[in-house]
């Protein structure tokens, strides 16, 4: 029983991590392509 | 790894993220030892407390640019947005540290679940910075979202001493401090030493990110109402 608790930790720790960062990524992505370089002074 | 808000600082610290969050489980999961009194849920542990200390740090992260921003000689949007992203994955890891945490209980107690002050401070914690991120989602302008936003912030991060000092102020169910006490050791005290770092390593990637995605939101905003005032402007010299 502890082994699923555990993995099921791990699991759903990297996974809300993962979604975070696919939504993250996939505003960027959208946004980007609607702003002219200038708004983007770190590229 | 690479997308429009990439620059060679975040990727060298994204692939150094990848290779320790590999190592991170290697250790959490397969290197570390199994604790004599608590056999594999310690391993719950090691995720559990890097992600408190995670949260702890992007709500003071928060609080820091917050009140850069409410100081004229420092004032900028550039500290608004770090606070806003800084909160956003503070509230990630304060979730992920609800998550395990109540997991870890149910291995360590038989319950998901008890109202003792460190657990009910922490829930706490965690609704005050889904309110804060709420009131940044108000309307009105940057300026006015920075500085109310900032006021909030400065006021929710006194809640982090009553959390961190609870357990030893009213004696809850949860475990007191283990790292000070010396109960953990070689591989588990390592093992929970990789985790602080490698989440440290992705919370600076992530914010690094997230503050380049609202610097763009704000300037489409402000591009949309200059446009907007243009098209007005035209409208009535017709």
């Amino acid at each position: 029983m502890e082994t699923g608790f555990v993995i099921l930790s791990y699991v759903a720790t990297f996974g809300g991590i993962a979604i975070l960062v696919a939504v993250m990524m996939r505003r960027a992505r959208s946004m980007s392509a609607r702003r002219p370089p200038e708004d983007q002074p770190w590229t | 790894m690479s997308g429009p808000t990439s620059t060679r600082a975040t990727r060298a610290i994204g692939i150094a993220t990848i290779v320790g969050l590999i190592w991170f489980v290697a250790f959490g999961l397969f290197l570390s030892p199994d604790d004599a009194v608590q056999r594999k849920g310690v391993r719950i542990l090691y995720i559990h407390v890097p992600s408190a200390w995670l949260a702890y740090l992007a709500f003071i992260v928060t609080a820091v640019s917050s009140a850069a921003y409410l100081w004229k000689r420092t004032r900028s949007l550039t500290w608004d947005r770090l606070a806003g992203a800084s909160a956003e994955v503070g509230v990630l890891f304060m979730g992920i540290t609800l998550l395990t945490g109540s997991l870890w209980g149910r291995v360590s107690w038989g319950v998901y679940w008890v109202w003792d002050s460190r657990v009910t401070t922490t829930a706490f914690l965690f609704v005050t910075y889904l309110g804060y991120l709420a009131v940044r989602g108000l309307g009105g302008s940057h300026e006015q979202r920075a500085r109310r936003s900032a006021v909030v912030a400065l006021l929710a991060v006194l809640e982090i001493p009553l959390v961190h000092f609870s357990v030893e102020w009213w004696r809850p169910l949860h475990q007191q401090e283990s790292i000070a006490k010396g109960k953990l050791q070689n591989l588990m005290l390592f093992s929970l030493f990789v985790g602080v770092i490698v989440f440290t390593l992705l919370y600076v990637w992530l914010v690094m990110h997230r503050q380049r995605v609202l610097a763009m939101q704000d300037a489409l905003d402000d591009r949309g109402l200059e446009f907007a005032i243009a098209e007005r402007r035209q409208e009535a010299s017709l």
